[in-house]
């Protein structure tokens, strides 16, 4: 399923990666795929990815599965990422469902030990994706995307990263024995 | 909850991301916001490598 969300994105976004340094060798810009075969190995390995899930995992698992891949393929790359500065932080919550789904598949459930795992990849994304966006500022510019180095400028943006580190290193405690 | 092990180090580890922080905040430079995301990486597999660590041996 993660396999599938990342061609879909690479689907979506061949033109804006072919003018990015750090994508644009990508097999869909560089002409190493085509549209349709990218089109076909996501539909492939993705149903597959579901019809585990259900059958040999859990049904649960299965539809939060398909909702991460919906809010990273279409929510984030298509709706958010040209839209906000705020992109990351809200399409944060796709990569951070990982342990969610993991907890799901083995006990069926989702409790809240799991959603503190998700709060801190959520805590942790957007300092990590403002740290490359820094080094990366122009070429986020001339791609036309809205990231916070390029809306905000730089003082602005390390001080998010810096505060965002103060927020993560909070949620990180919430596991701690005394806590 | 987690033990003492996994404490341990989403102590030093959000101490470590803090003073990079820090740094770029005081004297900002590409070469250091790269540094920056690179440890970000470190610092999510270290964090949940402690996680499983500390859910094995207990103190």
């Amino acid at each position: 399923m993660a396999g599938a969300a990342a061609a879909v994105n690479c689907l979506l976004e061949q033109t804006i990666d072919a003018v990015m340094m750090r994508t644009r060798a990508r097999p869909l810009p560089s002409g190493e795929l085509s549209s349709l075969q990218t089109l076909v190995f996501a539909g492939v390995i993705g149903g597959l990815g579901l019809w585990i899930l259900y059958h040999l995992v859990n049904p649960l698992t299965m539809w939060l599965t398909f909702g991460t891949f919906v809010g990273y393929a279409v929510v984030y790359t298509v709706l958010l990422k040209p839209l906000t500065p705020q992109n990351i932080v809200i399409g944060g919550a796709s990569g951070a469902m990982p342990p969610v789904l993991g907890w799901a598949a083995v006990s069926g459930q989702v409790t809240p030990e799991a959603l503190l795992l998700f709060l801190i990849i959520f805590a942790w994304t957007p300092p990590h994706f403002w740290s490359l966006a820094l080094y990366r500022t122009e070429d986020y510019a001339r791609a036309g995307l809205p990231m916070l180095p390029v809306t905000h400028g730089r003082r602005f943006t390390v001080l998010y990263v810096l505060l965002y580190t103060l927020i993560l290193l909070a949620c990180s405690l919430f596991r701690s024995p005394t806590a | 909850m987690s033990g003492w092990i996994y404490l341990a180090t989403a102590v030093v580890l959000g101490g470590m991301f803090l003073h990079y922080a820090v740094r770029l905040h005081l004297a900002y430079s590409d070469a250091l916001a790269r540094r920056t995301f690179r440890f970000s990486i470190v610092y999510l597999s270290v964090l949940f490598a402690a996680l499983l660590v500390d859910h094995y041996i207990r103190f």
